[in-house]
């Protein structure tokens, strides 16, 4: 068992602006794998300290369990598809949703069911938009071509302009009442003026609902302490985490026609949003790709900016293809090989187009066209060898052990760092006379009070210090030799030396500790909540993943976990 | 009472006979009149007294006191950081010595505003309505804005992933304020985009009946998620919001400024509908220019009394154009000039916003917006030690007179309560949970 926090009271942190400790609140500060044993179980946080919230922590238990019956409020993202599914608006015609931004989660993903809510602004944001996109809904040509009988425009086609529109916004047929509301408006609306008035109202209050904005997860009563989720919740759940948007005819259908209730019924129907024949469908390519963006922390890559003396070749163009890089990367060993955890980390590719293939000085390339590359032997393997990953945990002028130990501590070993301690003395700055490792171990080493913490940290991210602050292999680094043996301490086999970054990547590869963690931040991303709450709801699923199947198999085997179909 | 669109459509032309005269006021070439007022809000305004206006703006990281305060007493010399302020020194109140209540480090974001005491990063949020919200209550119930309160932010995080994260809330009302960061989307959700008018449909204004469906439809939903807290919560947050458009609905009509600002129109082609853009670094300077704007537009016209601006975040690396560009955090770090230059270059942003607000006020005949406005600058600790004792803070302005400046305040032993105390004390407000004690030599 890794036990690390109790060990670095009094610790501090960061040297350089990393994203500091956040040790995320609610983990397990004795498991810092996220997971406790096998098959947790959930219970609701009690602590009336807390805000409330719709995670779950775990404890022990032998059977899988389930997370907690929630409205998750649509990203802009998710409600802008659904939007355009609905209207058949294209980009052309309506620009989109314009509203506060989503806000992220301790685990950096924008679709936390915590952090997801209706303020002041998004409220008054979503009535704007609503009645900016009623005024083209409500006008031909689209009026006519979402119900051809508004030239007739009598309560019939109100009638017909609430089931049809209201179904698809709603994900589900709409209620007597909710009915009854709209024909009131109709009537309101129609005594001193047209149809096309009452279809701009109705669109307008259509896209305020709180059934539209919100993805329900709520159920109904299973008399056995449960909440079975009904067929269109699951449908809509099913559609929104594979695919991105809302579900489609065919997923309403089974809905409709109660086929989406046992593991085998759901699972086969997210084959289908997942599969066009053997080949990844689009929309789900990049549900996985906007995983990896927030996961990895990969969005700051376009903001980067390095020391130009030091990294002048660091451009623009560069830094888009490192972001396409790595885009490919993932779809490659994810989507298309169907590869595990161990693959994804020790992978010896990578892709290239000519910019990068000059930048790095390895692969053939023309123009923008992306081809796979053997990396070089001494330049790591997989995604922490990336040169994205690289880039963006670094520093302008030098790299930072620290933020690289940093991720791989948390975010593939699921450990917790404590914050930094309220007084951090004054860094100096990098000078030419002595290399990033020893400027550290004279920072961090030296200190008592620092090292705790850092060892953590920047043990880890020392095997990487082959590979500069943009990304690329150096043999020396300020003429010095570079000294790139770690350690990744507290880990199941214990405190492993290592030298390099191909050593780190097999080393990670093989401990169970990484699959888990990895498991729980996609189930995180998938399900929207935290990952040490997600870890309570996959573990079957996470414990096929670490017997080697593929990561694409555990997304999938997501939609078989109780969690999707029923809630306490 | 509803207002038809043909009312509405009325309202319009009124505004845009009035635009020319908007137009030279806001790109502040000539001092507006309160001529175009409506003779009863001209009264309500000369009978109230001049509407003071708040403004919260933290300041990330703050600076080493010999490069934040003046030498002597006299708050007129100013220092390093606050050099660019000079043609509005004699606005200033230095407050030395303060300390941040219940919390330290950057989570101190969390407290400074509220009094809220945070004890960790990972502490729950306070519980506590920040100084803007409290102050905005009190004007709404007295005499409502059209805005209850508005909340900007410029880059306010490292990346949009990490917008909002637990160490970068400052405002509460008492769970954390939606805050805009794109200026575009700020101008035209404030303001209304003036190059694309929307047509409306013919016939009344149904707006109030699409919130009833709203409404009973989160009734419903209320009822089915019986014992579940957390989302009830968030219906309640929601409800809230609804109740917040109905009573923008029925505030009077303010005084509304019309036409383009030329600084959010420069943005509008990289920044219009693209939320992830206004995270971008290289439009950091141009971005704060126009939020600058539209804060003061938004107290000009009396649109809302109550703004923040958020301008990066207490620990983020953005990095800000100062010679070479030097990594906001990062250099707090480092070399103490070198950082004191940064926050010089905010301070610079700040002396355009007290240049906006430097026009006639259409709200109080005689006296300037500036004249009747305080800002409340306030850092969460010190730069590389992270200590939040003695951290700076600045007020600025008179506030119609309710405050005294000039002095360089010794406050050593008071804490951020004492100095919110006084804010609210001089907009005649309870100072609620910051207690009753108040700094000495500021409130006039």
């Amino acid at each position: 068992m890794l036990v690390l926090v109790g060990a670095v009271a009094g610790c501090t942190a960061r040297l350089d602006g990393t994203s500091e400790g956040s040790a995320a609140p609610g983990a397990n500060p004795g498991n810092p794998t996220g997971t406790a044993g096998a098959g947790p179980t959930a219970t609701p946080v009690t602590d009336p300290n807390q805000p409330p919230t719709a995670q779950v922590t775990c404890a022990p238990s032998t059977t899988e369990t389930v997370g907690h019956r929630v409205l998750r409020r649509l990203t802009n993202a998710e409600l802008e598809t659904t939007i355009r599914a609905t209207f058949g608006v294209d980009a052309t015609a309506w620009p989109g949703v314009d509203l506060p931004s989503d806000a992220g989660s301790l685990d950096g993903f924008t679709n936390n069911v915590d952090s997801l809510t209706v303020g002041p602004d998004y409220a008054k944001g979503t009535l704007d938009g609503a009645k900016k996109l009623a005024t083209l809904v409500s006008a031909d040509p689209l009026l006519s071509k979402l119900v051809p009988c508004a030239k007739t425009g009598d309560a019939a086609c109100a009638d017909t302009f609430v089931t049809t529109i209201g179904a698809k916004l709603y994900r589900r047929p709409l209620t007597a009442a909710e009915k009854a509301r709209y024909t009131a408006l109709y009537t309101k609306v129609t005594k001193g003026s047209d149809f096309k008035s009452f279809a701009y109202w109705a669109t307008t209050a259509m896209l305020q609902s709180p059934n539209v904005i919100y993805r329900s997860e709520v159920g109904e009563a299973d008399g056995a302490a449960r909440f079975k989720l009904t067929p269109y919740e699951i449908a809509t759940q099913l559609a929104y985490t594979f695919s991105g948007g809302p579900p489609d005819a065919a997923l309403t259908t089974l809905a409709a026609s109660n086929q989406l209730s046992t593991p085998d019924q759901i699972e086969a129907a997210a084959r289908t949003l997942v599969f066009d024949g053997q080949a990844v469908k689009p929309a789900f390519r990049d549900v996985v790709l906007h995983f990896a963006d927030q996961w990895l922390g990969l969005s700051g890559l376009s903001n980067l900016k390095k020391d130009a003396t030091l990294y002048p070749d660091f451009s623009a163009q560069v830094q888009d293809s490192m972001a396409e890089e790595t885009r490919r990367f993932f779809t490659s060993i994810v989507l298309e090989e169907k590869g595990n955890v161990a693959g994804m980390l020790t992978a010896p590719y990578t892709y290239v187009d000519s910019a990068l293939a000059k930048y790095y000085g390895f692969g053939t390339a023309t123009g923008t066209e992306f081809t796979r590359a053997m990396r070089p032997a001494n330049w790591g393997l997989g995604l922490l060898a990336q040169g994205a990953v690289l880039a963006v945990q670094a520093n302008g002028q030098t790299t930072s052990p620290t933020r690289r130990g940093y991720l791989v501590r948390t975010k593939m070993l699921c450990g917790v760092v404590p914050p930094p301690p309220p007084v951090v003395g004054q860094i100096p700055a990098p000078t030419a006379t002595q290399t990033t490792r020893q400027r550290y171990e004279v920072l961090h080493e030296a200190n008592a009070s620092c090292a705790g913490c850092h060892s953590m940290m920047d043990h880890i991210g020392f095997s990487l210090e082959h590979l500069d602050s943009a990304g690329r292999y150096r043999e020396t680094e300020n003429t010095f030799p570079i000294d790139d043996s770690g350690t990744v301490s507290g880990t199941s086999a214990g405190d492993l030396k290592i030298k390099g970054a191909a050593e780190l990547a097999n080393a990670l590869s093989k401990l169970p500790e990484v699959t888990d963690c990895l498991s729980a931040y996609v189930a995180g991303y998938a399900l929207g909540v935290n990952h040490e709450s997600a870890a309570c709801l996959v573990s079957s699923a996470s414990a096929e993943l670490r017997r080697g199947s593929s990561l694409l198999d555990f997304y999938l085997r997501i939609a078989r976990s109780e969690h999707f179909r029923s809630r306490q | 009472m509803k207002r038809t669109f043909s009312e509405l459509h009325a309202a319009e032309l009124v505004k845009s006979r009035l635009s020319r005269r908007r137009l030279l006021q806001a790109a502040g070439l000539a001092a507006a009149s309160p001529a175009f007022l409506g003779r009863s809000t001209q009264a309500q305004a000369q009978a109230a007294g001049a509407p003071l206006r708040l403004v919260c703006w933290p300041l990330m990281n703050g600076a080493e006191a010999q490069h934040f305060y003046p030498g002597g007493s006299d708050a007129s010399v100013l220092s390093t950081v606050t050099e660019p302020l000079r043609k509005y020194a004699n606005l200033a109140t230095f407050v030395k010595g303060l300390k941040i209540d219940g919390a330290e480090n950057h989570f101190a974001v969390r407290a400074t505003y509220t009094g809220g005491s945070v004890s960790s990063y990972d502490s729950p949020d306070p519980t506590f309505k920040s100084i803007d919200q409290l102050l905005a209550d009190s004007i709404m119930a007295k005499s409502p804005t059209a805005q209850k309160s508005v909340h900007l932010g410029v880059i306010p995080a490292d990346s949009i992933q990490y917008y909002k994260q637990g160490r970068n809330k400052f405002f509460y009302a008492p769970t954390p304020v939606d805050y805009e960061a794109n200026p575009v989307t700020a101008f035209d959700r404030l303001f209304g985009n003036s190059s694309t008018p929307q047509p409306k449909p013919t016939g009344a204004d149904y707006t109030s009946d699409t919130l009833d469906i709203v409404d009973a439809e989160i009734a419903e939903l209320d009822a089915r998620i019986v014992g579940a807290t957390s989302e009830i919560n968030k219906l309640n947050l929601h409800q809230d919001a609804l109740k917040g458009l109905r009573t923008a609905g029925t505030a009077p009509t303010t005084p509304i400024i019309t036409g383009p600002l030329p600084s959010v129109e420069k943005l509008r082609p990289s920044l219009q509908g693209k939320t992830g853009d206004a995270y971008k670094y290289s439009y950091f300077s141009d971005m704060f220019d126009a939020q600058v704007d539209n804060m003061a537009r938004v107290l000009i016209s009396g649109m809302s009394r109550v703004v923040t601006l958020q301008a990066g975040s207490a620990d983020n690396d953005l990095i800000v154009p100062v010679g070479p560009g030097y990594p906001h955090h990062l250099t707090s770090h480092g070399d103490q000039p070198t950082f004191a230059k940064l926050q010089n270059w905010y301070f610079g942003k700040m002396a355009r916003f007290l240049e906006a607000l430097d026009v006639a006020d259409p709200l109080a005949p005689g006296s300037t917006v500036l004249d009747n406005t305080v800002v409340v600058i306030i850092a969460e600790c010190l730069p590389y030690t992270h200590s939040s004792n003695g951290v700076p803070a600045l007020l600025l302005g008179k506030l119609g007179g309710k405050i005294q400046p000039g002095a360089v305040v010794e406050a050593k032993g008071a804490s951020n309560k004492t100095m919110m105390s006084t804010v609210l004390k001089a907009f005649g407000v309870d100072p609620a949970q910051f207690g009753s004690t108040t700094l000495n030599g500021v409130l006039a």
